[in-house]
């Protein structure tokens, strides 16, 4: 599955997403994003006195005929987007019958195609360090070594969200859009890595991925429940009343990752790993919202 | 509780397989999940562990209980009243008519039984079973076995005839039989112990005896049979028993034309005896043994008839002027078959004028030849050789003598044409269309009205046939042709074991009796509707009518009384197996199925609709 990535198939379809996203933004990449920061922007923002060292090119010529004062244009600074794409690639996102990890694995590679394509710089954290490498990529010409990075990660290992997250994403602050594609299950709790990136200055949006199969486990019998990424196990007769508590469990954790973000003014989205990699962009770049 | 099939018990083995399947159904498939805190958080908030223990435990007693209810109701079990209650009994009241005997405040010896047998009910019941039996010949239910009390005492109430004489043997027989499918059955006899023998037989049968009757004492003739007859001569034994106390008395033979010994006896209480008695009787007929005894509680069974027939032997009438050593020979070898006078002349009118009725046969040898044959039956032996020197011409397929010629004078007066010619050796066609017929080696046989003529061809001097030692057997086989058996005095119908048969045929229709009045002891014995009984047209054919239809029956002669006969009907003899046992026993197979049933729904409930959970 894994070698998908570098499929000419999946890239053409790489390419009709970047259609997509167009359509869906209708507007370049450059000067999308609005800085906080003043700046060499066409966008006027303020005026100021001027002082020694101004660059006499934003001199206001006009007010200085009518009013005789040194005023200085500001404009908004128009910056590139930086997008920090983290992937969890824990042992619980190796499940499902279409694969979670693969299908965030894809899904990954589609903003960072759209991402690179409008000339935004993309930083790539894989949690945990152990599953891949991250990096940064800026410019279409870095499609491919990201595209291979990607490749390379191999999910399994456990992944303490609260512990292992802020490490690789550094002190990187500020400026920047952060994406977080995992499924949450972290038992140790996610929430400190949610408030470390909200305070990093960044804007934050959660991509929850989920199998069906975590809501409607088709389970029956004695079992050996195995965790895929604890290597825990635990023999129960599953019965149809534990299930349908499972699947209430499974609900409530769900709930708790939205109410997180909501509560941190994050962007919210929860995918099917079974739906197609299109409808999930849709989904990201128009109710989300998440790359404007 | 016994079983149908207790060969599939066998199958509770496989109780053993139900814990092995339900380890290996415990066994755990692995079920790879991406985290198991949740499933953690969900068994945490049903409590499960506590429940699933119990769940399993259930699981497992409810599956073990189900299949050996299933073997079980394979095996087809049966609950048997005998387990509950060890020992069925089996009570059997002495019908016999030595039981009407009747004191002067206790009733019958057969109410004395009725009584006691009723007293005994409560300590048998709380045993078992209980079965109730009448026995005098045949044994008849009165109430199969059961632990209705009330049906047993209905059961003692019933009407009984008393008649006859315990059958020890029939009784003997029956127990045998029913302990066959009940081997614990305990046989309770309530009798006044007035039957013959076999006592120990009974003692040894483990059949207990119980006895009833007090102080009064009866004596009763309950069995009786011609031991020999020579002549006139005859001898009978009869079989006395005395029950209650010790009788003394005398045992008389009526011979009626006739003479008849007598016996004195004293037996103790209990006790009983054959005794021999010698009568003359010229003829056939019934002699009558009686008993006078001081004080018998029951004169009903004092007196008993018997049939004395006639000496078997054949009366002959030897007329020869010398009979020869062949012959005489003859003669000894035969004293069991003739029982021989001479006349010891040979002149015909001698012995003509002797009453030649009372004679079976005439055995003439040697006889003046001029005589001629009175009416009788004749056997010839001389020497008319050739044969017999008879001839006479016959048609072929006529057998009438058309003429004659005869040598000896002895045959001349026979005119040969009124005789029928039966049997004729030595067949000798002399002409195409006569039949001379020459007896001139064998037995020529010719029967008239009043003739039976046997004719040997015997040269003493020259025949070879008196020197043969089967002389004796072809004499006798000649008498015995010429003289056809007596018939035997015998009573038209009579007991023979436990179905009654005819000795010989009545006339179709004729009614043996009909059924008296209430209370009329005839009446009693016939079964309730039964009209009348018809003498069969065959033997054995003896049918009951009971209004519309007719019933076979068994028949038992009582008593003969001038040219009346009472005659008791009993209806065939039950087998000996307790039909009421039968009925007890309950079939438990839809009790094993249902707990089956119960269990698998109990099981679905439990686990399906997860009432453990």
């Amino acid at each position: 599955m894994s070698q998908g990535l570098l499929d000419p198939a999946f890239l053409a379809r790489l390419e009709k997403l970047e259609i997509l996203a167009r359509k869906v933004v209708a507007g370049e990449m450059r000067g999308d994003h609005q800085s906080r920061r003043r700046g060499s922007g066409s966008l006027f923002r303020d005026h100021k006195n001027y002082s020694q060292g101004d660059d006499l090119r934003f001199l206001d010529w006009n007010v200085y005929s009518r009013l005789g004062e040194l005023l200085v244009k500001q404009f908004e600074a128009e910056e590139n987007l930086d997008l920090l794409l983290v992937l969890d690639a824990s042992g619980s996102m190796d499940y499902g019958q279409a694969n979670k990890f693969e299908f965030a694995r894809r899904l990954v590679a589609a903003l960072a195609f759209i991402a690179l394509n409008r000339f935004a710089k993309v930083d790539l954290v894989i949690l945990p360090r152990a599953a891949g490498t991250g990096g940064s990529f800026f410019g279409r010409g870095q499609l491919f070594p990201l595209l291979q990075r990607l490749q390379a990660v191999r999910p399994g290992a456990a992944v303490a969200l609260d512990e292992d997250l802020p490490p690789l994403v550094g002190r990187r602050h500020g400026r920047g859009l952060a994406l977080l594609v995992s499924d949450f299950f972290a038992e140790q709790g996610y929430r400190r890595a949610l408030d470390y990136l909200r305070h990093r200055g960044l804007t934050v949006g959660l991509v929850h991925v989920l199998d069906r199969a975590e809501f409607a486990p088709e389970l029956a019998g004695r079992l050996r429940l195995e965790d895929l990424e604890t290597g825990r196990s635990l023999k129960r007769e599953i019965s149809p009343q534990l299930l349908e508590a499972y699947r209430q469990e499974v609900e409530r954790w769900c709930r708790g990752v939205e109410r997180a973000a909501v509560e941190r003014e994050m962007a919210y989205a929860r995918l099917d790993s079974a739906q197609g990699l299109e409808q999930a962009i849709s989904l990201l770049l128009g109710k989300g919202g998440m790359l404007r | 509780m016994s079983f149908a099939h207790p060969q599939l018990l066998w199958g509770l083995a496989a109780l053993g397989l139900v814990p092995l399947l339900y380890l290996v159904r415990r066994r755990s498939r692995r079920a790879p999940v991406p985290h198991l805190f949740l499933w953690e958080r969900a068994l945490a908030s049903q409590g499960h562990s506590r429940r699933r223990r119990i769940h399993d435990f259930l699981g497992l007693v409810l599956n073990l209980l189900l299949v050996a209810c299933l073997v079980l109701a394979a095996a087809g079990p049966r609950r048997d009243r005998r387990v509950r209650a060890a020992r069925p009994a089996l009570v059997v009241l002495d019908a016999s008519l030595s039981m009407a005997a009747r004191a002067t405040t206790t009733g019958s010896r057969f109410d004395q039984a009725r009584a006691e047998a009723a007293t005994r009910l409560p300590a048998l019941l709380a045993e078992g079973p209980v079965g109730l039996l009448a026995a005098a010949g045949s044994p008849i239910w009165l109430a199969g076995l059961g632990a209705d009390r009330e049906d047993l005492e209905r059961g003692l109430d019933e009407v009984i005839e008393l008649r006859g004489r315990l059958d020890t043997e029939a009784l003997l027989e029956f127990v045998g039989r029913a302990r066959v499918r009940e081997a614990t059955l305990r046989v309770i006899l309530v009798s006044d112990g007035a039957f013959l023998g076999d006592r120990e037989a009974l003692v040894a049968a483990g059949i207990e005896l119980v006895r009833v009757g007090g102080a009064e004492g009866n004596a009763a003739l309950v069995g009786g049979r011609l031991l020999t007859r020579r002549g006139a001569d005859f001898e009978v034994a009869v079989d006395l028993a005395v029950s209650g106390r010790a009788l003394t008395g005398r045992v008389l033979l009526e011979v009626p034309e006739g003479e008849g010994s007598a016996v004195d006896f004293t037996l103790a209480g209990g006790e009983s005896r054959e005794f021999r008695l010698g009568g003359r009787m010229a003829e056939a007929g019934l002699v009558t043994v009686r008993l006078v005894v001081e004080g018998d509680a029951l004169a009903a069974d004092d007196r008993l008839e018997l049939a004395i027939d006639r000496d078997p032997r054949l009366r002959v009438l030897v007329v020869a002027g010398e009979t020869g050593a062949h012959l005489e020979a003859a003669l000894a070898a035969l004293d069991e078959v003739f029982d021989v006078e001479r006349s010891g002349r040979s002149a015909p009118e001698d012995w003509r004028r002797a009453d030649l009725a009372a004679f079976d046969l005439v055995i003439l040898r040697g006889v003046d030849e001029k005589s001629s044959l009175p009416p009788a039956r004749y056997l010839l032996i001389d020497s008319f050789a050739p044969g017999l020197g008879l001839k006479a011409g016959a048609v072929l397929d006529h057998p009438a003598i058309l003429r004659q010629e005869t040598r000896p004078r002895l045959l001349r007066a026979l005119d040969l044409r009124d005789l029928e010619v039966t049997r004729a050796r030595g067949l000798r066609v002399t002409a195409a269309v006569d039949v001379l017929l020459e007896a001139d080696g064998g037995p020529l046989i010719v029967q008239g009205e009043d003739y039976l003529l046997l004719a040997f061809d015997v040269d003493e001097a020259s025949s070879s046939l008196v020197l043969l030692p089967a002389f004796p057997l072809l004499l006798k086989d000649a008498a015995r042709e010429l003289v056809p058996l007596p018939e035997r005095l015998l009573p038209p119908v009579a007991a023979a074991g436990r179905l009654g048969e005819l000795l010989r045929p009545l006339a179709d229709g004729v009614p043996i009796f009909e059924v008296g009045a209430e209370g009329d002891p005839v009446g009693s014995s016939l079964r309730r509707g039964a009209d009348r009984f018809l003498a069969p047209a065959r033997l054995g054919d003896a049918r009951l009518v009971l209004g519309d239809r007719q019933e076979q029956v068994g028949l038992a002669v009582l008593d003969r009384r001038a040219s009346d006969l009472e005659a008791s009907i009993t209806t065939l003899a039950p087998e000996p197996g307790p039909p009421a046992q039968r009925r007890r026993e309950q079939d438990l197979v839809p009790f094993a199925l249902a707990a089956a049933l119960a269990l698998a729904l109990l099981e679905w409930l439990l686990f399906s609709r997860g009432w453990t959970r």
